[in-house]
């Protein structure tokens, strides 16, 4: 009941005229960058927080506006997968699989109807388990101290290390990279100058929106070059076909599970939507058995990762808002830009400022209705986006970012050190870097670097206190695990594998 | 091999770290832990990753070709006029000629690429500095 009534105070936020405008426009620009191929939800936000910041929006509406920019970029994703095989963003790779297919035999229509309905019920389901499942969460997590903290920042670390990209240990560079980066500037603890240089722009620190446009749209901008000189898709015709009734029965159970599973890795630190999407995709396929048409256009296969990527979306709000754990890279832009706005996440965001937190929770709600009833009639329009030339989009996107970075200081500084971190970003990217876990770790360091000197200070230096009680020591454990699980699986993989080839 | 210079180069960085954290003395201090403790252990954690990484590098299947590569340094040298122009000559006239040339590199024609980005430029300040009111400069050349 109580939660009903902070909902209900959360929707007095959420339908103010200004919020409800800034929800609609958030999900419709999120919908476009979603749908344009290599944008994506942390482009999408990265290019709108600076003007958000900049426009002395009240931290409520700045966090309901870009929240609506990521879970409309998450619908968006499908839109070029399905009709061009190209995803808009990591989380639509496996909608390409079976969507595609369908575009190309004329049932473009019923595919992006098909995964409008499955993104709204994945969303819709995991809004529900996040009004259940964030108060109890809150609760234990204000029993946190600066020890369990620090102990709870490493295991997202971890998870990071394991769960994200290719390569492990280029996730941890990555990290380590993005921590290194908050250390520069005045020590808050002795107000000693770190790594400064002696240039008085970098005193207070890396300026995050600077990093995160740096790396995000900048890197982008070079990697347009590549795709524009590569050659792009071919855009698939809409078809007046729509999503049946049967279709929906088919595929009910399919989206309830994909739905579990996408929230319950969206809460894990340091997975996202792609994941989820991979995962439900793959639990889909072995649940149909011989009976599928999985990667030739089956509707199961559609749906799944679409209504899993959507329910991630949500999920990694949960650590965000809960524990100021950012669940993805996403969440981690989202994490600063509370922070940017004097919102510090956490448990106690839930007492302190209801108004965010239940606000945000009620906007989403609204957010997707709007999303549902703007995809279904309106799509025609985000298709004829799909096939605006990039001569008249790069341009905007420059702007925009200039724009942006500069409007926080009017400095020129920013600018000139955005473009270096843009060069950086694009460096990582062609080596294979994801750029998420250098975000979390910047996000993640100055959290992390307070938390264990409170911690030391308590204990007078005692180490012993990170491992201490029952909380600390299973999230160690839980570390090593996330650790040393996935290598000691790859190696019984590995060893069965040539078992079967000797034998064979 | 790209990995393998990178991780050089990572190295580099994680010993100057290391060795400028060393250096970070305070005359006192009210903790136990002082500000080099964590840019020491990241240091470490970097040195020691990048060794790894130049002892197990990937292999990169994409080519990178010159022509890609003028291509990326016409960019950023665009990025870096717009920076430097866009004190100097205002958002308005910045932006038409930088958006001029993004507008080329992708593929659009002189007098569309000029007329789009006049249009942007135009729109732009309209839009960021009336309607937004944001900080757009308008130019130490007309006296901003």
């Amino acid at each position: 009941m109580d939660v009903l009534s902070t909902l209900a105070s959360g929707f007095a936020v959420a339908l103010t005229p200004m919020n409800l405008g800034l929800v609609l426009a958030g999900c419709f620009f999120g919908t476009l960058m979603g749908a344009l191929p290599g944008i994506g939800p942390i482009n999408g936000i990265a290019i709108l927080l600076p003007l958000a910041y900049s426009m002395g929006l009240e931290p409520a509406s700045a966090i309901i506006l870009l929240a609506g920019v990521y879970y409309g970029a998450e619908y968006g994703g499908r839109i070029s997968s399905i009709l061009l095989n190209v995803p808009g963003d990591a989380g639509a790779i496996m909608t390409t699989l079976d969507g595609h297919p369908m575009a190309k035999r004329g049932e473009g229509g019923r595919a992006l109807a098909l995964s409008a309905v499955s993104s709204f019920a994945g969303s819709m389901g995991a809004l529900i388990l996040l009004v259940i499942f964030t108060p109890l969460l809150t609760r234990l997590a204000v029993t946190f101290g600066p020890a369990e903290f620090v102990a709870l920042m490493v295991f997202a670390l971890c998870c990071l290390a394991s769960m994200v990209g290719s390569r492990p240990v280029k996730t941890v560079i990555g990290a380590l990279i993005g921590l290194a980066m908050a250390t520069v500037g005045v020590d808050s603890g002795t107000g000693v100058l770190r790594f400064t240089f002696g240039l008085t722009s970098l005193f207070d620190g890396i300026d995050f929106l600077v990093v995160v446009i740096g790396m995000f749209a900048i890197s982008e901008i070079l990697l347009l070059v590549e795709h524009h000189y590569g050659g792009g898709g071919r855009l698939e015709k809409v078809s007046k076909s729509f999503v049946k009734a049967a279709d929906l029965v088919q595929v009910r159970w399919t989206v309830l599970r994909s739905t579990l599973v996408g929230f319950v890795i969206g809460v894990l630190p340091g997975t996202g939507a792609s994941v989820a999407s991979a995962v439900a995709y793959g639990t889909e396929k072995r649940m149909a058995g011989e009976n599928n048409e999985f990667g030739n256009g089956d509707v199961r296969g559609l749906a799944a990762p679409e209504a899993a990527n959507n329910s991630a979306a949500v999920g990694s709000m949960v650590p965000m808002l809960t524990l100021g754990i950012p669940g993805s890279g996403t969440t981690a832009i989202l994490l600063g830009a509370l922070l940017l706005f004097d919102v510090t996440p956490g448990p106690l965001l839930f007492s302190q400022k209801p108004d965010i937190a239940w606000g945000l929770i009620a906007s989403m709600f609204v957010g997707n209705i709007a999303l549902l009833v703007m995809n279904l009639p309106l799509v025609g329009i985000f298709v004829r986006m799909l096939s605006v030339r990039q001569a008249y989009l790069v341009p905007v996107i420059v702007m925009l970012t200039f724009v942006g970075i500069y409007s926080i200081h009017g400095a020129s500084f920013d600018l000139f050190f955005m473009i270096l971190l843009g060069v950086f970003g694009f460096l990582l990217r062609k080596l294979g870097f994801s750029l998420a876990p250098v975000i979390l770790g910047l996000v993640l360091g100055e959290v992390l670097e307070d938390n264990l000197r409170r911690a030391l200070s308590i204990s007078a230096g005692d180490w012993g206190i990170l491992f201490n009680n029952g909380v600390t020591l299973t999230l160690w454990t839980l570390s090593a695990m996330v650790l040393v699980l996935p290598l000691v699986m790859k190696r019984r993989r590995a060893l069965r594998q040539k078992q079967a080839a000797a034998e064979a | 091999m790209a990995d393998r210079c990178f991780s050089l180069a990572l190295m580099v960085l994680a010993v100057a770290l290391g060795g400028a954290a060393w250096q970070l003395d305070v005359p006192f201090q009210y903790e136990p832990v002082g500000p080099k403790a964590i840019p020491l252990i990241l240091a470490v954690l970097l040195l020691g990753t990048a060794l790894w990484l130049a002892i197990r590098p990937d292999r990169l299947k994409e080519a990178y070709g010159r022509s890609l590569f003028v291509r990326h340094v016409v960019v950023v040298l665009c990025l870096l006029v717009y920076a430097w122009s866009f004190e100097l000559l205002g958002f308005v006239l910045s932006t038409w000629l930088v958006g001029t040339l993004f507008a080329r590199l992708f593929g659009l024609d002189w007098g569309r690429a000029l007329v789009y980005s006049a249009a942007l430029g135009g729109v732009g300040h309209l839009v960021m500095s009336g309607l937004l009111e944001l900080n757009v400069p308008v130019g130490t050349v007309f006296g901003g």
